[in-house]
């Protein structure tokens, strides 16, 4: 990537970021090609919509067959995988060449059209996704991108105020290109493509970045539980969602943040207070969302801005709700720590005279009453980008305010040294906080379980990469 | 509890065995406070275990203890380590949440110190077993003029080194291949390296003589994840031969010494893996892999097959008879006097990835130089072994940082004892060439 | 009433009255029986139910026992010892709690901190007080009851529970394991099934659990688990009530049946016994009445039987005596009549004979006087053969007496007519007539006129020209009645019976054939003459005759 570097104090948080993460290939030896490595997922079901793969074991499944034009080595450091190039032409301009001759199966050729077509399904009624915050600084808010086509491998994108972290807000999963087919589903461009029979998953020869170590993945659906079994008893390699602490494996970025997003006219003015004197986010993550979790107590997790206790008033704890109409809580059905949160606020808060139902949803069910504001109170995480600006950006449309996107990310893009940006993103967030109808709790990380005979690295969003991992000898 | 450890460890490391160290030269106080700015600055976080290595344990003592009062007026919680055997391990399991490892020496007027800040943080969920395998995070440099008091020190030391590293060169990019051969007759050896953007002709002291930029050719449809190619050279023709996984075909060029430049002479489909007198053997390249093989052959001949896909070939035709080496993966390798397919041959266990033939002695015996056969081995290792039936280890250092993928002997000097030039892989993503000399006895 | 009817309700009686007498008692033994065996299945059900509650106490005591000892329960209290908090704490309680059947389980430290739930994993971390104060009774005592926090639809729900505590030490750490089982639907429903009774757990005044369903009317009975809750159980007696109405109702439907099958029985057995009696009734009636040799061809046995023999032979004689005695009657008659005649016919010969005699010997002797006495003896005799031809004349008109040929004839219309042909009467005479209209007999018209006649020229004979003669038409309760009463001296008593006798008459030249040939005449037509005393001392001739059936 060609672009500007920055260097400042923000950039000793993204070094210390930057310490965390894996570089390609950076065993003493050389890699180990061949193998299968068989997966244990936990999650229900293989997501196929880009917006909806964003908790950290889906993403990772997700990005096995699905890419998007770059990858974030770390904070800083950013690795085109199906743009070859990613050059700013003008102060608010990039123009981004896409790899040629990248075949997709059974849709042809990754064109620039593709891009704008994914990209766009994050504006559109039935898919729209908070990620669309990440596009917001485009022109058009990436709705429309058939116009920054200017051939079919090469898009120029401006965007309408100065946003610097633009290259680096693309390389994020929700925005990995996803090409739909006739029958439903999607095909993408990853280091491993799907197969004739539904689990297993072949390595790709024509990825961009070479073909990854393992020649094949294989996997197998199994819940939390059996999974490990199954890892113990090495049927399975790898479990993706789950371990145990003898096993477990943890990338350091804790960036999956889980919010409670609340109406205030449903819940009534001192939810923030109530919520806040009742509910203990040390040991929310140490009890209820234990594997993976850190509290987060301001709008951006810890991994993005040192946190500071939160400064919302508390109502007194005696403050009660007689008479009122109960409130549903919607939480993700296929995340099991998000159930044990939710009856953890439910009991919390039905001390203070709160009558709260919980609603297990689907997610796209999820994102859908979150598009339509068709909630109470929602368990609602969203994988936040590893750079604050974008992540800050994600977090107010997470508040369903759109609106306030327009008067926040310019004044923020305005600033050209990066630490200074991160200065005024903790600075809007802190400051925002008590605007936004959104109550952080905790931030997690990818979390997996392996046999120690597979090396597996991270990348920047906290991801594992799996066409970066391979047997390590006996 | 932990202030208290960090106490405990602090006073153990640094003062009961030991006597107080001697206050270090000017130069390497300086070196010392400049060095703890760059931790601080590369926000380490407290508490910060320290480990330097220099060819004088009493100056590394002394920059040490100077570095760690600055880290500590800097409330970084610093602690010395010396004699550790795995510092990582010792970090990890005293809950140290960063490690900085250093090494001291003088090159070229310059006390350098060089090294990592490494993050060894281990989140108390994480049980046991290693959270992520540990990396260096962030490169320490820091350089101040030598005065001639540390340089004293460090040369007189390096005396009980039989071998000394020293650095060579920079890439922007990673090291995909090393060959080094008199191109433009001088008697010195010229190092030609290979990246994915670009293959540079360095002359005997690293200055660059030719470059051949291959980036806007296309690149292959089964790319390479990691820097893969060869490079063999033919001094007699001037000729260098590479391939590149990146761009899938080998091409050969000619050196033409006085423009400084490279002409492209031919373009080959197989990878030119070795020379046998004049004439190149060539291998095929798995598709997208880094391994070659498992037959080679000059073109028109029979090949000779080496059993199974091998990662790198290395070759001393100055020896009688030749010797070739090859790697394979998982740290194997086969040694053949006598040509490739040489009747003696035998097999060798636990090298690295970089492993090649060098004559140090220049009397045709090769010693193999190889990199650290454990995966992951942090830190890296460079070792010399003696080829006797059953290697010995003859000597071995520690690099501080860099992982070493490629082992070359080169003539550098015209003494016909050769260098070994190494590869080394940045953990930034650059790459570096570094050369390992031995010293004669004096 | 008729002898049949009475037998039959005295049947229906005699079958009721047991039925009656025995209804009320039976009853109120079943009453008392059904009660007995209700009360008898509330107490073994009690019983029972009592024995699941101390199994629910014993699992919750032996459960919080048997964890407090387990391996399980040992590696957690040296986590907690050592300070580490593990996330499995979060699912321990609930799987520890399943995999030994509890419904309650909280692991609690030695501040009442929740360390893990399995009934409400939300609370870990919190304190509990309810179930804190449960560990301060000493161990070995009865579960106690107290009200837990558990999950529910819209937040947490309190429900009683019966919890054990138990302690787990390790070193100086204290780990209170307490367990028990919830009183709540799933143990009122299992208790609802055991016992058969609607069960409702009630807590702090409001139901909190519910299984089953008694319909009203219902005996309750209790337990309590003071102060926290109280167990109904409300046992229906719908079934005792229905069965006793069901048996009242089969007694009264036995009872009708019965009732009905004796009125008919009784029927049957009244009709069996009285229809002799009946015809032997209707036989004895038809006797009275006058139709000889009736005999009742029913069988019958018995008494009746001989009854019936008893009378069919009766009834035999009797005709055979009739007969005997009409015919020795008639004989009787005849001989009177022949008598009578043989004297009428005398009377004339005797002078016949004298004249003839006279004459004879006159001839003989020759004696002048034979003309004369020729003369007057032939007159003599003429006279006397007149008499005897006009008796003659009579009697054969009285023997001779046609058959009526009978038609219709109006009575009103005939009397009339006969009214009109009787001669002129004698001023001092007086007609009184009542004829009444529109009736029609079956007569011969020549006959009943010469009846008529015949009363009314015997009526003016009796009043001798003064005095009043009425003549009547009207209905008779046997057909037309025509009377005929004269004001006149009327006929004594002992005359009355034989006026119409031939031969019998009181007059001094009458015949004494009138009233015989129109009481004859009367008969042929199948009516009467009848002759009653009138209280003016005449005498009123009645003509009855009878009705044609009315069309």
């Amino acid at each position: 990537m060609k672009g500007p570097k920055q260097v400042g104090p923000f950039w000793a948080i993204a070094a210390f970021v930057h310490f965390l993460c894996v570089h390609p290939a950076d065993a003493a030896e050389r890699g180990n090609y061949g193998g299968t490595l068989r997966i244990a997922f936990t999650g229900p079901e293989a997501q196929a919509e880009p917006s909806l793969a964003d908790a950290p074991a889906d993403a990772a499944l997700f990005q096995t067959s699905f890419q998007g034009l770059c990858r974030l080595q770390s904070a800083d450091k950013l690795q085109p995988v199906l743009a070859t190039e990613m050059e700013q032409t003008g102060a608010r301009t990039w123009r981004i060449s896409l790899v040629e001759g990248a075949r997709i199966r059974s849709a042809g050729g990754l064109t620039a059209r593709h891009v704008a077509q994914s990209w766009a399904r994050l504006s559109q009624q039935g898919t729209l996704s908070p990620y669309r915050a990440l596009l917001y600084p485009l022109r058009g808010e990436g709705r429309q991108l058939e116009g920054a086509i200017l051939s079919s491998s090469m898009i120029e994108l401006s965007t309408a105020f100065a946003w610097p972290d633009l290259p680096a807000s693309l390389c994020h999963p929700a925005l990995a290109i996803a090409v739909p087919i006739a029958g439903g589903g999607a095909v993408g461009l990853g280091p491993f493509t799907a197969t004739s029979r539904g689990d297993v998953l072949e390595e790709n020869l024509s990825f961009p970045l070479g073909r990854p170590y393992l020649d094949r993945l294989k996997i197998v659906f199994a819940n939390g539980r059996r999974a490990l079994r199954l890892l113990s008893l090495a049927q399975v390699d790898l479990v993706l969602g789950e371990a145990e602490k003898t096993n477990l494996i943890r990338s350091p970025l804790e960036l999956y943040a889980t919010y409670l997003a609340f109406k205030a006219e449903r819940t009534g003015a001192d939810f923030r207070g109530d919520f806040e004197g009742a509910v203990d986010r040390a040991q929310l993550t140490q009890f209820f969302a234990p594997t993976a979790s850190v509290p987060m107590f301001n709008l951006l997790p810890p991994a993005l801005m040192p946190q500071s206790a939160t400064t919302a008033t508390r109502a007194s704890a005696a403050s009660k709700r007689r008479a009122a109409p109960p409130l549903t809580l919607l939480y993700d059905q296929a995340l099991p720590e998000q159930r044990l949160v939710a009856e953890r606020i439910q009991v919390r808060l039905h001390d203070l005279g709160y009558r709260i139902v919980l609603k297990p949803v689907s997610r796209s069910e999820l994102r859908k009453r979150w598009a339509l504001g068709q909630f109470d109170l929602m368990l609602h995480a969203v994988l936040m980008p590893p750079l604050p600006a974008p992540a800050l950006a994600l977090a107010i449309e997470l508040a369903g305010k759109h609106e306030l996107l327009a008067s926040e990310l310019p004044r923020i893009g305005a600033e050209a040294e990066a630490a200074v940006r991160e200065l005024k993103v903790r600075e809007r967030a802190l400051a925002l906080a008590a605007q936004l109808p959104l109550i952080p709790l905790y931030a997690q990380s990818a979390v997996l379980s392996a046999s120690p005979r597979w090396y597996l690295p991270f990348d920047g969003q906290g991801l594992p990469r799996f066409d970066d991992a391979y047997a390590v000898g006996e | 509890m932990r202030p208290l450890l960090l106490l405990l460890a602090v006073g153990t490391m640094t003062f009961p065995q030991l006597p107080t160290p001697p206050p270090p030269p000017p130069s390497a106080h300086r070196l010392a406070l400049e060095v703890a700015e760059r931790i601080v600055s590369q926000g380490a976080e407290a508490p910060v275990a320290i480990l330097v290595r220099s060819s004088s344990q009493a100056l590394s003592d002394g920059f040490a203890t100077v570095l760690a009062a600055a880290l500590a007026r800097a409330q970084m919680g610093p602690s010395v380590l010396n004699n550790v055997a795995d510092p990582i391990q010792w970090a990890r399991a005293n809950l140290v949440k960063s490690l900085v490892r250093l090494e001291l020496r003088v090159e070229n007027g310059q006390l350098i110190a060089r090294g990592d800040l490494f993050g060894t943080w281990v989140n108390f969920w994480s049980g046991k077993a290693v959270t992520r395998p540990p990396q260096p995070a962030a490169i320490i440099r820091a350089s101040v003029d030598a005065d001639p008091e540390v340089a004293a020190i460090l040369a007189s030391s390096s005396d009980r080194n039989p071998f000394r590293l020293t650095g060579f060169a920079s890439l922007p990019l990673r090291t995909a291949a090393l060959a080094a051969g008199d191109l433009d007759g001088d008697g010195r050896d010229e190092v030609v390296a290979l990246t994915d953007d670009e293959l540079v002709v360095f002359s005997w002291d690293g200055r660059v003589l030719a470059k051949r930029n291959h980036r806007k050719q296309p690149a292959s449809p089964t790319p390479c994840r990691e820097p893969v190619g060869s490079v063999v050279l033919v001094p007699k023709t001037r000729q260098v031969a590479y391939f590149s996984c990146r761009l899938g075909k080998a091409e050969v060029l000619e050196f033409e010494p006085s423009q400084g430049s490279l002409k492209l002479v031919e373009t080959a489909d197989a990878a030119p893996i070795a020379r046998s007198g004049e004439s190149l053997l060539w291998t095929k390249v798995l598709p997208g892999q880094n391994t070659f093989g498992p037959e080679f052959g000059a073109k028109g001949e029979p090949a000779v097959s080496l059993g199974q896909a091998f990662w790198t070939l290395s070759y001393l035709l100055s020896s009688t008879p030749p010797v070739y080496l090859a790697v394979f993966p998982g740290g194997t390798g086969t040694l053949a006097r006598g040509g490739p397919s040489g009747a003696d041959r035998w097999a060798l266990r636990e090298l690295g990835a970089g492993s090649g033939l060098v004559d140090f002695e220049g009397r045709g015996v090769p010693a193999l130089v190889t990199s650290s056969p454990r995966f992951h081995s942090e830190p890296e290792e460079v070792r010399v072994l003696q080829l006797t039936k059953a290697p010995t280890l003859k000597w071995t250092a520690v690099l501080p940082i860099g992982l070493i993928l490629q082992v070359t002997g080169a003539d550098l000097d015209g003494t016909r004892r050769q260098a070994a030039v190494l590869g080394v892989w940045m953990p930034d993503g650059s790459g570096e060439i570094q050369v390992l000399r031995s010293l004669p006895a004096e | 009433m008729r002898l049949r009817t009475q037998l039959a309700l005295a049947f229906a009686c005699l079958a009721i009255v047991p039925l009656a007498l025995v209804l009320p008692w039976a009853l109120s033994n079943l009453r008392r029986t059904l009660t007995q065996g209700f009360d008898a299945r509330v107490a073994s059900a009690m019983i029972a139910a009592r024995s699941v509650l101390e199994q629910v106490s014993k699992a919750s005591t032996v459960g919080a026992e048997e964890l407090a000892d387990s391996p399980v329960l040992e590696d957690f209290a040296r986590e907690v010892h050592a300070g580490h908090a593990t996330p499995s704490t979060t699912t321990l309680g609930e799987r520890l709690m399943k995999s030994r059947g509890l419904s309650v389980l909280s692991l609690l430290d030695s501040q009442g901190v929740t360390l893990s739930s399995g009934h409400l994993p939300a609370r870990l971390g919190d304190r509990d007080p309810a179930l804190f104060a449960t560990t301060e009774q000493p161990s070995g005592r009865e579960p106690l009851p107290v009200m837990v926090e558990v999950r529910g639809d819209a937040g947490p729900l309190q429900l009683p529970a019966l919890v054990a505590a138990r302690a787990v030490d390790y070193g100086e750490t204290r780990i209170w394991v307490v367990a028990g089982i919830l009183l709540d639907d799933r143990l009122a429903d299992q208790l609802s099934r055991l016992t058969g009774a609607e069960v409702t757990i009630a807590g702090a005044g409001s139901a909190l659990a519910h299984a089953g369903a008694a319909d009203a009317p219902n005996t309750e009975k209790t337990i309590d688990f003071q102060p926290i809750a109280r167990l109904t159980f409300a046992f229906s007696r719908a079934p005792q009530v229905s069965a006793e109405g069901g048996i009242l109702r089969a007694f009264v439907l036995i009872t009708g049946l019965g009732l009905l099958l004796a009125i008919v029985a009784g029927w049957v057995v009244a009709r069996h016994l009285t229809r002799p009696l009946e015809a032997l009734t209707t036989a004895t009636r038809q006797l009275a009445a006058g139709s000889l040799g009736v005999s009742v061809r029913e069988e019958s046995s018995g008494e009746v039987g001989d009854l019936v023999a008893s009378f069919n032979r009766m009834s035999a004689e009797l005709k055979s005596v009739t007969e005997r005695l009409i015919s020795s009657e008639r004989t009787a008659a005849w001989q009177e009549v022949a008598r009578r005649l043989a004297h009428e016919i005398k009377n004339p010969l005797t002078p016949i004979q004298m004249s003839l005699e006279t004459l004879a010997a006159a001839r003989i002797a020759g004696s002048p006087e034979f003309d004369r006495l020729f003369n007057e003896g032939v007159k003599a005799m003429l006279e006397e053969v007149e008499r005897l031809r006009r008796i003659v004349d009579e009697f054969s008109r009285f023997a001779r007496l046609p058959k009526p040929r009978l038609a219709p004839v109006d009575p009103a219309e005939l009397v009339r007519q006969v009214l009109a042909l009787h001669p002129a009467r004698p001023a001092g005479v007086r007609l009184k007539t009542e004829i009444s209209n529109g009736m029609t007999v079956q007569a011969d018209r020549d006959l009943l006129t010469q009846v008529l006649m015949n009363l009314l020229k015997n009526a003016d004979e009796a009043i001798g020209g003064e005095g009043e003669i009425a003549v009547r038409v009207r209905r008779h309760s046997d057909g037309v009645a025509v009377e005929i009463q004269d004001s006149g001296p009327g006929v004594p008593a002992e005359h009355r019976a034989r006026v119409f006798e031939p031969y019998f008459t009181t007059k001094a030249d009458g015949s004494g054939l009138g009233l015989a040939i129109a009481s004859r005449i009367c008969q042929e037509h199948g009516g009467r003459l009848e002759l009653d005393a009138t209280a003016g001392g005449g005498a009123l001739f009645r003509l009855v005759l009878p009705a044609p059936p009315e069309p």
